[in-house]
């Protein structure tokens, strides 16, 4: 395994961690704040999970490096995989899931996007913390550049940011 | 019906394959227009802006109501989210597009001036600040007109590329539909054509079905003629042998001897010649087969220096080169036919002293050598007319020419070679290369059960050589092969009797018997010694 992408996803890993610990001093102590993302699933979305920031750099980071509608260029753009995600509520083999934003947009992706292809809940974009003003703080990515086959206007429609809640259908 | 021409097909491809061309490009373009128009989704951009402005004042309402902590958090919330919208115009393509809207209007470039003006003031709000909330509520206001006009720009501009889809689309069906009927008018031309020429081509078939049928009724005539004739002519011919023979065991003197000799000699050049047709008849009739049986090439050799010796050519020499198989698999009658043809043919432009044939083996085949000394170079075009033969036309056939062509034909039906080659001391070689496989050498043991000991005594000097052993009258030893000369008094406890004592054995039966039944094989002229040895060697072989 080479050294060099380890320590450096370790850095960043702890430049995000050193940057939640400046505003969770900064802001006053609340459980609510942090939390970034619902997950629901069963019958009316009983049973949930909270995500806060912490808890999602804290899963195996991966970094894919693509363009896409809204960007410049190729950027590297680094969080857990959206499969890694669904699976601590077993939300998995849910058919269709949707992800709803914080201005109460959402898409409906079918759950084998992700079997299929490495997409993943970014949280970071060219080493730097996704803000809320720059799409952040968490944003579905898919490896366009890596599969030609993702350039339509609906995998586009997927890239949803600012996303703060996934439920089963 | 004239053929159609080929650069009339050649153009009909070609149409074809423009019409496809064009076709392809013209759907590729529309298609490729359509994805890029449908992939510029600004209208959800633009309301979107408008949506989060007014959830923005909305906010600035409740905070300006509630003026509480948690209030100003959701207005600082909900400006980071009219951020994000507003500067999305800075980066991308869809940036790029929604840039291109504003252009000469500079709508999104206010809201944004004004954004980054109020941020600070925002991050520096205290809950209470009713003044400055109320101020941001009235310069927004202001915003909501710019932003409805600039969503009215994307409204009107999509309207536009909805159109221009549309009748791309339009112009696309009517393109693909001339190209459909185009190609489907061409297709047709082009099944008319090849009907047509399909039709040409079953014509100048049944033609030249009908042309071979009339040569080969016209060639099988000929050769049944030439079979008719080269019959009717060996009768009479026989008809004088016959009598020179008696002729020749008279007192004669020494001239009449002579002609007589001379008389007999051109008879047999001529019954041979007539065999010749014979063979020459069936080859171009493909009734020509060959019958593959063990022999030896010794008696091949021997059989070879025996036919040229009747035609007068007994001095010549014939040898077997070291290291050849005893036995070859193959048709030694047509093989000793093709050497002896050859051989004569050379002859007639070589003295005898200056012409040598050798039979050998390469391996595969039985290589035979006719080695020519230097001879009278004025008959040198007889040996071109041997090896050019393939090159003369039918009809063209002279009468010098029999001998090599049904040398030639026979070489052909063995599959094998000729070839003319340089030699050591300038002599030249035909050389002559016949399939033929080496076969095991066995030794056969035979019982001669004969009415006589004379005609045991004649029999085992015939059939005598290095293969072939007699049994004595009363050995009990087993055998390979029983003879019974069917003149012996009653075949039926004869052969029960031989049976029970050599169980196994092939019987052959020397003249025709009784019964043939009882014998495993019957040789009808026994004094056919060559037939008989043949037929011998072949049963036990098989």
């Amino acid at each position: 395994m080479p050294v060099k992408p380890v320590l450096a996803a370790w850095a960043r890993r702890a430049a995000v961690m050193a940057i939640l610990a400046i505003l969770a001093a900064a802001r006053p102590a609340s459980a609510d704040d942090d939390i970034l993302l619902t997950l629901s699933r069963g019958p009316d979305n009983v049973e949930t999970l909270a995500f806060t920031l912490a808890d999602l750099a804290a899963m195996p980071q991966v970094t894919i490096r693509t363009d896409n509608e809204w960007t410049d260029g190729l950027v590297s753009y680094t969080g857990p995989l959206v499969r890694d995600v669904l699976e601590r509520l077993a939300l998995q083999d849910a058919l269709t899931l949707r992800f709803t934003a914080a201005n109460d947009y959402y898409v409906d992706i079918p759950s084998s996007d992700f079997r299929r292809y490495d997409a993943i809940i970014a949280i970071e974009a060219d080493g730097k913390p996704l803000s809320r003003r720059d799409k952040g703080p968490l944003w579905v990515m898919y490896p366009i550049s890596e599969h030609g086959e993702l350039r339509s206007q609906e995998i586009y429609s997927r890239l949803i940011w600012q996303v703060v809640r996934i439920e089963s259908l | 019906m004239r053929p159609t021409p080929r650069y009339l097909g050649l153009i009909v491809l070609l149409a074809m394959a423009g019409f496809a061309a064009v076709g392809f490009f013209t759907i590729r373009r529309d298609v490729e227009d359509l994805r890029v128009i449908s992939q510029d989704n600004i209208l959800w951009s633009a309301t979107q802006m408008e949506v989060e402005l007014l959830r923005f004042e909305l906010s600035l309402a409740e905070l300006r109501s509630d003026l509480t902590e948690e209030a100003l958090e959701d207005v600082r919330e909900r400006f980071d989210i009219l951020w994000s919208r507003v500067f999305l115009m800075n980066r991308g393509r869809v940036g790029q597009v929604m840039r291109g809207y504003d252009e000469g209007f500079g709508s999104l470039k206010k809201i944004a001036t004004y954004l980054e003006e109020i941020d600070p003031v925002l991050q520096a709000l205290h809950p209470e600040d009713i003044v400055t909330i109320e101020r941001m509520q009235v310069e927004l206001e202001g915003f909501q007109q710019e932003l409805r006009l600039y969503t009215l720009r994307v409204v009107r501009a999509d309207t536009v590329a909805s159109a221009l889809v549309r009748d791309r689309i339009q112009s696309s069906a009517q393109t693909t539909a001339i190209v459909s009927i185009a190609a489907v008018l061409l297709s047709v031309l082009s099944l008319f054509l090849i009907l047509r020429e399909n039709r040409r081509q079953r014509e100048l078939v049944r033609l030249s079905r009908q042309h071979a049928e009339e040569a080969e009724l016209s060639s099988r005539a000929k050769s049944r003629f030439l079979t008719m004739m080269s019959h009717e002519l060996r009768n009479p011919l026989n008809g004088v042998l016959g009598p020179l023979a008696l002729l020749d065991q008279t007192e004669l003197g020494g001239v009449q001897q002579r002609l007589v000799g001379q008389a007999q000699q051109c008879g047999r050049s001529m019954l041979q010649m007539l065999a010749g047709l014979l063979d020459y008849a069936e080859m171009q009739d493909g009734r020509l087969f060959l019958v593959r049986a063990p022999f030896s090439v010794a008696e091949l050799c021997n059989s070879v220096r025996e036919a040229l010796a009747s035609d007068g050519a007994a001095d010549l020499a014939v040898k077997v080169l070291p290291g050849t198989p005893d036995r070859l698999d193959g048709d030694v009658d047509r093989i000793c036919q093709i050497f002896v043809h050859l051989t004569e043919y050379v002859l007639e432009a070589r003295p005898t002293e200056n012409v040598s044939l050798s039979f050998g083996h390469d391996g595969k085949a039985l290589v035979g050598e006719i080695s020519l000394g230097t001879g009278d170079a004025t008959m040198d075009w007889k040996l071109d007319l041997l090896m050019g033969l393939s090159d003369v036309a039918a009809d063209q056939v002279s009468a010098d020419a029999l001998r090599p062509l049904i040398s030639r034909g026979l070489i052909a039906t063995a599959r094998g070679m000729l070839s003319l080659e340089d030699g050591p001391g300038g002599r030249q070689v035909i050389r002559v290369s016949l399939p033929a496989a080496p076969v095991k050498s066995e030794r056969i043991r035979i019982h001669l059960e004969t009415r006589s000991s004379a005609l045991a005594t004649i029999y085992q000097a015939a059939l005598r050589s290095e293969r072939v052993t007699f049994a004595e009258p009363e050995d009990t030893e087993p055998v390979d092969v029983v003879l019974v000369d069917t003149t012996s008094v009653g075949e039926d406890p004869l052969m029960s009797r031989l049976r029970e004592r050599f169980p196994g054995a092939l019987f052959v039966s020397l003249g025709l018997p009784q019964k043939p039944d009882i014998f495993d094989d019957v040789v009808e002229i026994p004094s056919d010694v060559n037939g008989l040895r043949r037929s011998i060697f072949s049963r036990v072989a098989s």
